[in-house]
């Protein structure tokens, strides 16, 4: 079920409204279980034995893992991963591994699993089992309750595309008792709100007007139009992805949780270091506890922390999918963050002040980010040759790219919506919080109606859904 | 109320005035909306009839999968996904159904027939047969394929559906395999991806070169054989190399044409084929006339490069041929143009245009840009059959011996109303112009047919790989070729049942195109057939079309 529809939106309120009659914490958790299966379901019964299996091992682990000796719970650990991971691994990325062992071992030829059908949500609940299991390890109790571990695990505002959470995050408020005020409801139903105008009139109109022509036929595109569709793309990618951000953040809290943020403001970066610590925050701080720490992080000489960047930039470009593409643009990711890091060590280094010193730091930090969104874009390292040889073509005659009034609408206003200040977006969201509770209704029928007048039709699917 | 419950209310509350909201759209469709009320009852986010939602998204689907009939490769059932109203084309009456008044042909609007079943299947296109049940409209052209000497000419005018060359491309490389290398023929001189574009060809440009098209007008009734005139600085100039035949080898040319215009002040034009300047002269003139030079180029050249030196000089564009056997097919597509934009040319100055190039073959295909039309929202759009004849008229003029064919606009989709949906007017306009195709002795081959009809665009944006952009209203490169493809299935099966029924005895010899120029030179410069000004001029100015869809 994706949340950018009708259907969600009766969905939701059910269970909502079904969660705060019920009396007791178990009963409500035990709805929320069942209304996260039935989420789950919708998508495919199939998959959810896998979730089933990753949920299973992972609760199993946690007891096993106090019972264990010292020596032998690292061996375990390992074997613990393999199994959660497994299913991941198989479906992700055996394809893309046999393919190419294939092609480096000559008379070499693996059996390689068809590539296809990815289950939904395998890489976002995938690392959440496992970093319960390793936050056990390194202390924290092991949940009792099968139900709230399934709960935590399934938990369906952010089961399909994240946040990624910290178990404790989650098990703690199931744990808890939880209150609905005035202020909950008013800020849950302005970031659904939002959300769902990210997502319809944002995202998908950039999507269907701009970025999908171009990166089909780039080669029928001038290198200005090239351009625009990579800023395009850049855009629907944000609006998209903490779209759902949005939905899951405000789903969540009209049932009592709070989950954290994903995004703040990435494009408003000023290093490349900067967008990651903005950019799906909760990966980057996955990957920075349970990959860069262990490595070392920043500690150590010489060339050790560019090492530990530039692994954990790569593993971050290869999570989002099975290809040269992914590693190429973690590749180039880590080599940025590392050139930063390097250029910030000279001894006479000031950071920049003014206008002028960070406008220009911004100005490198979003070209760079927008050209290598090529790279996370196309189907393969060919496809982002043409799109790049595409963006660097026709510049002999400029003149204005092709897309229709709405779509430029959308581009210039969702840049200046996002490069506004923070504080602008929490005054208006206060001001709606304000409201009486049947003008946040009728607003959220009057946006209903603009999408439909102003959308692209029938929603498309969440890009993070593909990871 | 429970202290840690005090929000309940307000979302009861407020999700109870969406609820009664969203209800109160569902009523208003139900029950047939005031068309003031039209943007709410189109807001209703379900109608009586339609599965129940949430309940709908728990019940079993099929996986994504595209099912196509074997022999026609017609998309049966193409996603599991809601497809609006694109039902399976029906099969199709026997070809030649009478029309009936102010109605086309059954057998033009649907997919299949006796012919279809013998052409190739290219899933997801439909196997689509040329109509041309009176034998005039491909007769000519068949006739100079099977000549087997000289050059079969096609000149195809339409908008942006072929501006890139792609299917005309993919016709042009299909006839040349079969009929012989002609060469790339007619080429406007102001290339641009902004208007048209001729991807096979490879091309240097020097200087700022100034363009007009039909699509804007501005350039006073003149715009030469593509619709586009081009003015080149002093000392602009642009090469144009022809495309490697079949590995990579280099296919020479024969004969040069430089179309441009002589005006006052203008500066003098140059055209070498060869290592210097093989032809030049002076495009300066008391009043405005279209020119023409010719040359032959030199042996195993297949490049061109002319320009203008001293002052600005106006040039339509170049023709480049082999002595042939072959075809040639000029494709002149202008993005954004519309049966009206024709208006745009002077009188007499197409025609004449048309004459020098001496065709086999008119070609058609516009309407995109015109299903905004008003002449096509209702009923059986017999409004628009004029403009259509008056436009294929106007082309026909200038080689009233040569063939016709009318191609007609391909599936395009809106999402107005939420889901994409093929444009209500389409089927309507399809219709008018196999009419019009009829009535003037025209072939016809419809685009939208062979595309799958109705719903098709939205089915090619999800084929892997795309066959069609998100706009839903242009192909991919991929799709171009598939169209392409099917159009030169049919003109060669077509061809073919013209030989069998004893075509080349029925229909005259046409004489043979001057495949090397009738000039008796290397190089030649003979004015256009409208000697004076006052054939260029137009005495008024023409009318300027009025505003159609706007087009990407």
């Amino acid at each position: 079920m994706l949340f950018s529809t009708f259907d969600y939106f009766i969905f939701l309120p059910l269970v909502a409204v079904g969660h705060w009659l019920l009396g007791g914490k178990q009963a409500r958790t035990a709805l929320l279980l069942v209304a996260s299966a039935i989420f789950y379901l919708a998508w495919n019964p199939v998959d959810s034995f896998i979730l089933l299996w990753v949920g299973a091992v992972g609760f199993a682990a946690s007891h096993l893992l106090g019972r264990l000796a010292p020596a032998a719970k690292v061996p375990t650990l390992w074997g613990v991963a393999a199994l959660m991971l497994g299913p991941l691994f198989f479906y992700k990325y055996a394809h893309f591994a046999g393919e190419n062992l294939a092609a480096l071992v000559p008379g070499f030829t693996p059996w390689v699993p068809p590539k296809g059908h990815l289950p939904i949500g395998i890489s976002f609940y995938s690392f959440q089992a496992l970093a319960y299991v390793l936050d056990v390890h390194r202390g924290q109790a092991p949940e009792k309750s099968p139900v709230r571990y399934a709960t935590f695990l399934c938990f369906f505002p952010h089961l399909v595309a994240g946040p990624i959470l910290r178990s404790h995050t989650l098990l703690d408020q199931l744990g808890a008792d939880r209150v609905l005020t005035r202020a909950d409801v008013g800020h849950a139903l302005w970031r659904l709100g939002v959300g769902l105008t990210k997502k319809l009139l944002v995202a998908d109109v950039l999507s269907q007007g701009v970025v999908e022509s171009v990166f089909i036929d780039p080669s029928a595109f001038t290198g200005l139009e090239v351009l625009t569709a990579l800023y395009a793309y850049t855009l629907q990618m944000y609006a998209d992805f903490s779209g759902y951000t949005d939905f899951a953040v405000g789903s969540s809290r009209l049932l009592g949780f709070q989950i954290p943020e994903n995004f703040d403001r990435p494009y408003q970066a000023t290093s490349v270091a900067d967008y990651w610590r903005r950019w799906h925050q909760t990966l980057s701080n996955w990957v920075r506890d349970y990959v860069y720490y262990p490595l070392g992080g920043s500690r150590g000489s010489g060339l050790a922390p560019y090492r530990n960047t530039l692994v954990t930039l790569v593993i971050l470009g290869v999570w989002h999918g099975a290809n040269w593409t992914f590693v190429v643009y973690g590749i180039l990711h880590g080599l940025a963050v590392s050139l930063n890091r390097w250029w910030k060590k000279r001894p006479n280094w000031r950071a920049p002040e003014g206008v002028f010193g960070i406008g220009w730091r911004w100005m490198l930090t979003l070209q760079f980010v927008v050209i290598a969104r090529i790279l996370f874009r196309a189907d393969d390292l060919d496809h982002a040759g043409q799109i790049a040889t595409a963006l660097l073509s026709r510049w002999e005659s400029i003149t204005l790219p092709r897309w229709s009034m709405h779509a430029w609408a959308v581009l210039l206003l969702g840049y200046a919506a996002h490069l506004t200040p923070r504080s602008w977006a929490l005054a208006v969201r206060d001001r709606f919080v304000a409201l009486p509770a049947p003008v946040w209704g009728a607003s959220l029928a009057a946006l209903g109606l603009l999408c439909v007048r102003y959308g692209v039709g029938d929603s498309l699917t969440f890009i993070y859904y593909a990871f | 109320m429970r202290s840690d419950l005090a929000g309940l209310p307000h979302l009861l509350a407020a999700f109870g005035t969406a609820g009664a909201l969203a209800l109160g759209a569902v009523g208003v469709k139900a029950a047939g909306a005031p068309e003031w009320l039209a943007p709410v009852a189109d807001a209703a986010p379900w109608q009586p009839g339609q599965a129940i939602p949430v309940l709908r998204t728990l019940t079993p689907r099929q996986g994504a999968r595209v099912v196509e009939d074997e022999r026609t490769g017609l998309v049966v059932q193409a996603d599991p996904e809601p497809e609006p109203s694109a039902p399976a084309p029906t099969p199709a009456a026997a070809p030649g159904s009478p029309a009936l008044p102010g109605e086309a042909p059954a057998a033009l609007l649907e997919p299949l027939s006796a012919a279809a079943l013998r052409l190739p299947s290219r899933a997801p296109a439909v196997a689509t047969p040329l109509d041309d049940p009176a034998d005039t409209g491909m007769a000519p052209f068949y006739q100079a394929l099977h000549r087997g000497t000289g050059l079969a000419r096609a000149a195809w005018w339409g908008d942006s559906t072929i501006a890139a060359d792609g299917i005309t491309g993919t016709v042009r490389a299909r006839l040349q395999a079969r009929f012989g290398y002609g060469g790339p023929g007619f080429v406007v001189a102001g290339l641009d991806p902004q208007w048209s574009a001729r991807p096979d060809l490879k091309t240097t440009r020097s200087g700022t070169w100034e363009t007009k098209s039909i699509l804007l007008g501005g350039a006073r009734g003149t715009y030469g054989f593509g619709g586009v005139v081009s003015t080149a600085p002093p000392e602009g100039s642009l090469t144009l190399r022809a495309p490697k035949g079949p590995g990579g080898s280099a296919r020479p040319l024969h004969h040069a044409e430089l179309w441009y215009q002589a005006n006052a002040g203008s500066g003098g034009w140059w055209l070498r084929a060869g290592e210097g300047k093989d032809a030049a002269g002076s495009a300066a003139a008391e009043g405005r006339s279209d020119q023409r030079a010719s040359l032959d180029v030199p042996e195993g050249y297949d490049r061109l490069t002319f320009g203008a030196s001293g002052a600005p000089v106006a040039f339509y564009g170049v023709v480049m041929e082999t002595a042939g056997p072959g075809v040639v097919l000029d494709a002149l597509g202008v993005v954004g143009v519309g049966t009206r934009s024709f208006n745009y040319f002077g009188e007499n100055h197409l025609a004449a245009q048309v004459a020098q190039r001496q065709p086999d073959l008119v070609v058609l295909m516009l309407g995109g840009n015109e299903l905004g039309l008003p002449v096509l929202q209702k009923g059986t759009a017999s409004g628009y059959d004029p403009l259509y004849t008056a436009t294929l008229r106007k082309l026909r003029a200038g080689a009233p011996a040569a063939g016709c064919l009318v191609v007609t606009p391909l599936d395009q989709g809106t999402r107005e109303g939420g889901t994409p949906t093929t444009k209500p007017a389409l089927k309507r306009l399809v219709a008018a112009q196999a009419r019009v195709a009829r009535a003037e002795g025209c072939a016809f081959w419809s685009g939208f047919v062979a595309m799958g009809g109705e719903g098709s665009i939205v089915a090619w944006t999800r084929r892997k790989p795309p066959l069609a952009w998100t706009d839903l209203l242009h192909l991919s490169a991929a799709g171009q070729d598939l169209i392409g493809q099917a159009l030169a299935d049919a003109i060669e099966l077509g061809f073919d049942d013209w030989v069998k029924s004893g075509g080349p005895a029925r229909s005259p010899a046409p004489p043979v195109a001057p495949a090397l120029g009738a000039e008796p030179g290397p190089a030649a410069v003979e004015p256009g057939v409208a000697p004076g000004p006052a054939a260029i001029e137009p005495a008024a100015a023409p009318t300027p079309p009025a505003p159609t869809e706007p087009a990407p």
